[in-house]
């Protein structure tokens, strides 16, 4: 990379991380951000020893005498649903599936969308004009009936759910990598590395890629957020994880149908719910002003 | 602009035919078989394959869709495998109800949300930005589904002041969806707006008449905000045929009885020819809304070419 001035500091240096990292304190959302992700990330890998309750596990004594869900508090920290099952360790649980469900979904479309992106991009051309007319269609398509019938059509599971949010979320992710590496192909030090005979690949690979790296890292984050909305709300009306299974999706539908008795059963995974939105919307902006501060924009 | 406007419908035309092609070809990929859903668990083996050869179920896959589409081109979309209804006629009828929605809730979106980030721009003040921050955060994070149950169990339930859900109680029942739908979507337009009008405010036109000694007031109403709208309006039609497609959760959580509605439980009951309807109607709001914002664009700043 000796003829590279890169445009913005490349996530590879340790230095560069470092200027990174002071950019990206400098806002407490950010870092906020940060802290709710990481003690996310703890819940999912800790959930079995975190809650001390089975999720799917219906106690004798998770219920009142009538038969009620208990309320926070009596020996199960969120109180129980109306099956006696403990909320706290539904929760922990929970965010477990949601989470590896959004991530996994994010992770093949940010795949996707890398191979879609960088051919349309790159190329140019026939292949531009296809993959460009593709995601005209898919922005034009009602995207969550779309998943909804390919979900409820392939039988829910796990996978399948998988597979759908990440096929349907590509698009808008494939359309910022294109522009940018049509802007990037130009660029001296690509035409340099072909001057020197340098292949396609490795000009991609080697030369491309690498400057794209932070603007995928950002949007990739920010669709994450998303994914886990799209997530809980096809859970939410069915055809997402199934039952017994805890997600914050189904979660809140269970929920709905004894709200008025006991809401917390609605409150606690919708403040799960929105607290990780939040976070990965606040570290997909911070990311953002710290890899690119002549962006200008602020996290807002 | 003759010649752009026949590209863009042409183009239109071939994403609705794409579209319906997708949809059609899931459909009949279905490991579901109709004819037995029709006919019911107890019918015969003969009367199922009756039903299919009927239906012309038994076709191959090009045959099916091009009778589809010949006949959705003459207006007929096929009666409903479950109800029996005319497809067309049972989403014109639910038409309305989603209209209405769509367009109280997009009242809301854009009048909470381009306030809030236009107040924020506009003030130039710490603390009306950091509270504009904290809304578009918010409004970001929170789940569209979420929020309208719990505004279901504080404004229908604790302080019984709307309708529980449904469409019965005439124009109030429509309160709580369209502020759940305007809500959800707010923090996108406050986000727009305020750069928008920063942007706008950083515009040498700003300082000349400032410099000429035209009013703040006036500066910031005929100057900065005219121009600060534009992308606003864009969002706004946009939004618009999304909307009048359905709010499939919306709808969901609050029974109301629009295209949403329609299209979920056609999706549930495996209900092919109202799903291909549902789909193509709401690819076809969102389709003719984008060509009028491109159409609009033209009209309004001429520089703008193919």
């Amino acid at each position: 990379m000796s003829v590279a001035v890169p445009s913005r500091p490349s996530l590879s240096s340790p230095f560069a991380s470092f200027a990174l990292w002071r950019r990206f304190r400098r806002q407490p959302g950010s870092v906020l951000g940060l802290v709710i992700t990481a003690a996310l990330l703890l819940i999912c890998l800790l959930a079995p020893w975190l809650s001390g309750h089975d999720p799917v596990t219906q106690y004798p004594d998770g219920l009142s005498e009538l038969g009620a869900p208990l309320p926070p508090g009596q020996g199960f920290i969120f109180g129980t649903d109306a099956l006696g099952r403990d909320l706290c360790a539904r929760l922990l649980f929970g965010t477990r599936t949601s989470l590896t469900i959004a991530l996994l979904s994010n992770l093949i479309a940010t795949a996707v969308a890398l191979v879609l992106g960088t051919l349309a991009g790159y190329f140019g051309g026939l292949l531009d004009t296809l993959i460009m007319r593709l995601t005209d269609v898919l922005i034009s398509f009602p995207v969550l009936l779309l998943a909804a019938f390919l979900a409820a059509v392939l039988r829910p599971g796990i996978g399948v759910i998988i597979g759908v949010i990440g096929g349907v979320s590509w698009f808008y992710l494939a359309r910022v990598i294109r522009a940018e590496l049509l802007s990037v192909r130009r660029r001296e030090y690509i035409e340099a590395a072909r001057a020197l005979g340098a292949s396609d690949a490795r000009i991609i690979f080697r030369h491309a890629l690498p400057q794209i790296l932070g603007l995928v890292t950002v949007y990739s984050t920010l669709n994450f957020s998303t994914t886990v909305l799209f997530v809980a709300a096809l859970s939410y009306v069915g055809i997402g994880v199934q039952p017994p299974t805890p997600d914050w999706g189904n979660m809140i539908a269970d929920g709905t149908q004894y709200l008025t008795v006991s809401p917390w059963l609605v409150i606690f995974p919708g403040v799960f719910l929105g607290l990780s939105v939040l976070a990965f919307n606040l570290l997909g902006d911070g990311l953002q002003s710290a890899l690119d501060p002549k962006s200008g924009r602020k996290v807002d | 602009m003759l010649s752009f406007l026949g590209r863009r419908v042409l183009w239109s035309v071939a994403v609705l035919l794409l579209a319906s092609l997708l949809t059609f070809f899931v459909g009949y990929k279905v490991p579901a078989d109709p004819a037995r859903m029709i006919a019911g668990p107890n019918a015969s083996v003969d009367t199922v394959a009756g039903i299919r050869r009927q239906l012309g179920l038994d076709q191959p896959f090009a045959v099916q869709y091009g009778r589809y589409l010949g006949q959705a081109l003459r207006g007929n979309l096929g009666r409903s495998y479950k109800t029996e209804q005319q497809v067309l006629p049972t989403i014109l009828e639910r038409f309305p109800y989603t209209a209405a929605l769509a367009l109280s809730g997009l009242a809301f979106e854009v009048l909470i949300g381009a306030s809030v980030g236009l107040l924020a721009a506009a003030t130039r003040l710490r603390a009306v930005d950091a509270l504009a921050s904290t809304f578009v955060l918010l409004t970001l994070a929170v789940p569209s589904f979420w929020l309208g149950i719990i505004l279901l169990y504080v404004f229908g339930y604790l302080y019984p002041v709307f309708p529980l859900g449904g469409a019965e109680g005439g124009p109030i029942s429509l309160f709580l969806p369209a502020l759940t739908l305007g809500l959800s979507g707010a923090g996108y337009y406050a986000r727009v707006g305020r750069a928008s009008l920063l942007e706008v405010l950083g515009e040498d036109f700003i300082r000349t008449a400032r410099a000429k000694g035209v009013s703040p007031g006036r500066v910031m109403l005929r100057h900065a905000l005219k121009n600060a709208l534009r992308p606003l309006i864009t969002m706004t039609a946009l939004d618009l045929g999304v909307l009048l497609g359905g709010a499939l959760i919306t709808e969901q959580v609050f029974g109301w009885p629009g295209i949403g509605t329609l299209a979920w439980q056609a999706v549930q009951n495996i209900d092919l020819p109202m799903i291909m309807g549902t789909v193509l109607f709401s690819a076809l709001c969102i389709v003719v809304a984008n060509v009028l914002v491109d159409l609009v664009y033209r009209w309004v700043d001429p520089r703008i070419t193919a």
